[in-house]
């Protein structure tokens, strides 16, 4: 079995009376690009943060290397690099004069790495933070958090204020993580980038983790809801009568229904039909949570 | 070159820095050449206003107007000099501190391979290396001022006041640095520091006047920073040992609050 890179163990945080996180067990072992879904508040912050030793648990533990969080947090954080969720950088530097600086605090920097990520993200590094946009700053953390190529990656939150290119931009570094061996954790409240980069996920609700799954077992039990548009009304008992289909509901020769799991038996009846278009709706984080609030695993199960 | 926590500090406070040296010199360099007017000037009025127990409690003393030493110790050394050394070491110590904290920056710092322990040091050797630079500006200041105003003071005794001014104005941005460490909220840490050092004034000067104050007056810093006192007589090693013993128990007492508690929430 490989080494377990992250531990938590009933790991519990509460802030005098208010929910942080609640007895929390995980693993994310060496090599994985671990997901870490949930929606805002959720807590997700809360235990990165307990991870770098920024606050202190109430209860339980968490070792990342192996090693604890408190005693051993500075030794651990020399392999970490962490992306903030909530980005602050020095906005009266600029990106060089921020990176030199934490090279210099963490004792080692490879400057041409850093100037071929910002090659790639097109960051630029002459400019004040203060004058960047969002997402020029959300960059410079980018950055920062890969340019010492660490064992482990932190990113909360990691694709905030990216467009698109610089979104594949990212995955592709996340790739190359990757295929380095260095292990992710990343933190997201949008299910398709958790999905694009993840082989395993934690759902966390009002901080206590609802499931960790494959990536893949997940999208089994996912509802989804689609819709096809057909040339002719094809016959609606048809549809009613797959498994796993739900709600099937016609408008004139538009179906629109929802799935559990594998789309092969709707495509597949669909295709004796003429289709003019289809149109799948990403399964929105509340649908899943709901799923797994109803009954837990009941969707995997139809699906069985 | 930005190497460590400290340097950066540094680097921050430079501009705030200039701006504070210029006022302060200008300050001194003025307060000095107010002297020469008081020449040929009947002060016997002065003089016997300072009769009054109650300025004399104001400023600490009761001085001689027409001595270069009574002079500064009428309002630069027991009012303004403190004023200008405490209000800059607070100023300092929660901007290096809770100021960016609550920017987040301080965040950011702490997720490297750094501990808390290395970080809050550097914070206090910078707000130290902060005002024995400014005891210095203040000190030349005086300097320029009592040389240009022919007060003949001596440079050393000059140097023994301000060095008890940059001893207390230490002794505040560490207690605003143990509050900060302690709680992390800036408000906080300016307000109670500023209102200690208010209260702490008026305790001492006070309990010069109103006798049943006067079994309190230990409790207040000032009276053991001295003042016009130090300007006559020398500096007096026993309230420096306070002062300093001071210092150490609150930069422990903020270090030890700093390692425990959670950052920026």
């Amino acid at each position: 079995m490989r080494q377990p890179i992250i531990e938590a163990r009933g790991l519990t945080k509460f802030y005098g009376k208010n929910r942080g996180i609640i007895d929390l067990d995980f693993d994310v072992s060496e090599g994985e690009v671990f997901g870490y879904l949930g929606p805002n508040g959720a807590g997700k912050t809360t235990t990165i943060r307990t991870l770098l030793d920024l606050i202190r648990p109430t209860d339980g533990e968490a070792k990342v290397f192996g090693k604890d969080v408190r005693l051993d947090g500075e030794e651990i954080r020399a392999d970490i690099g962490y992306l903030p969720g909530e980005l602050a950088l020095f906005g009266d530097m600029t990106g060089e004069e921020i990176f030199k600086y934490l090279g210099n605090v963490r004792g080692g920097l490879n400057w041409n790495y850093v100037e071929e990520l910002a090659d790639r993200l097109e960051a630029d590094l002459s400019k004040t933070v203060a004058d960047l946009s969002s997402g020029n700053k959300q960059k410079l953390g980018l950055i920062q958090a890969f340019m010492n190529k660490p064992r482990l990656l932190i990113l909360d939150e990691p694709t905030n204020g990216l467009d698109p290119l610089m979104q594949q931009e990212f995955f592709q570094l996340i790739e190359e993580a990757r295929a380095n061996g260095q292990t992710v954790f990343a933190s997201s409240h949008i299910l398709p980038v958790v999905e694009r980069i993840c082989d395993r996920v934690a759902i966390i609700r009002k901080g206590e983790l609802v499931t960790v799954e494959e990536i893949d077992d997940l999208k089994e039990g996912m509802l989804r809801s689609i819709e096809i548009q057909f040339a002719d009304r094809p016959p609606e008992e048809k549809f009613k009568e797959l498994p796993g289909v739900e709600e099937v509901n016609f408008e004139d020769s538009r179906l629109r229904c929802k799935v559990v799991g594998r789309l092969d038996d709707l495509i597949k009846e669909a295709a004796n039909y003429e289709v003019v278009n289809v149109i799948s709706h990403e399964p929105n984080l509340e649908e899943i949570f709901l799923k797994y609030y109803e009954g837990e695993g009941e969707g995997v199960e139809a699906n069985a | 070159m930005l190497n460590n926590v400290l340097l950066k500090t540094l680097k921050d406070k430079r501009k705030t820095f200039a701006w504070w040296s210029l006022g302060v010199t200008l300050l001194v360099f003025w307060y000095n050449i107010m002297f020469t007017t008081i020449e040929g000037v009947d002060v016997s009025a002065i003089n016997q206003m300072m009769e009054s127990q109650f300025i004399q409690g104001l400023i600490g003393g009761a001085y001689d107007l027409t001595s270069p030493e009574g002079w500064l110790s009428a309002e630069l050394l027991p009012l303004l000099g403190p004023l200008i050394f405490i209000v800059f070491a607070v100023s300092f110590a929660t901007s290096t501190l809770t100021v960016e904290e609550e920017k987040g920056t301080l965040n950011l710092l702490l997720t490297n391979p750094i501990s808390r322990l290395s970080v809050y040091t550097q914070k206090f050797f910078a707000l130290t290396v902060g005002l024995f630079s400014l005891g210095l500006v203040f000190w030349v200041g005086n300097i320029i001022g009592t040389t240009s105003a022919d007060m003949g003071l001596s440079f050393f005794s000059l140097a023994e006041v301000t060095f008890s001014l940059v001893l207390l104005g230490l002794l505040f941005g560490a207690f605003s640095l143990a509050l900060g460490g302690l709680t992390g909220k800036d408000g906080l840490s300016k307000g109670i520091a500023s209102a200690v050092g208010i209260i702490s004034y008026l305790l001492n000067s006070m309990s010069e006047i109103v006798e049943s104050l006067e079994p309190f007056q230990p409790v207040s810093v000032f009276h053991y920073y001295g003042g016009g006192e130090v300007l006559l007589n020398g500096i007096d090693f026993g309230d420096v040992g306070i002062l300093l013993a001071g210092t150490v128990v609150l930069f422990a007492v903020g270090m030890y609050g700093f390692q425990r508690r959670d950052i920026g929430t």
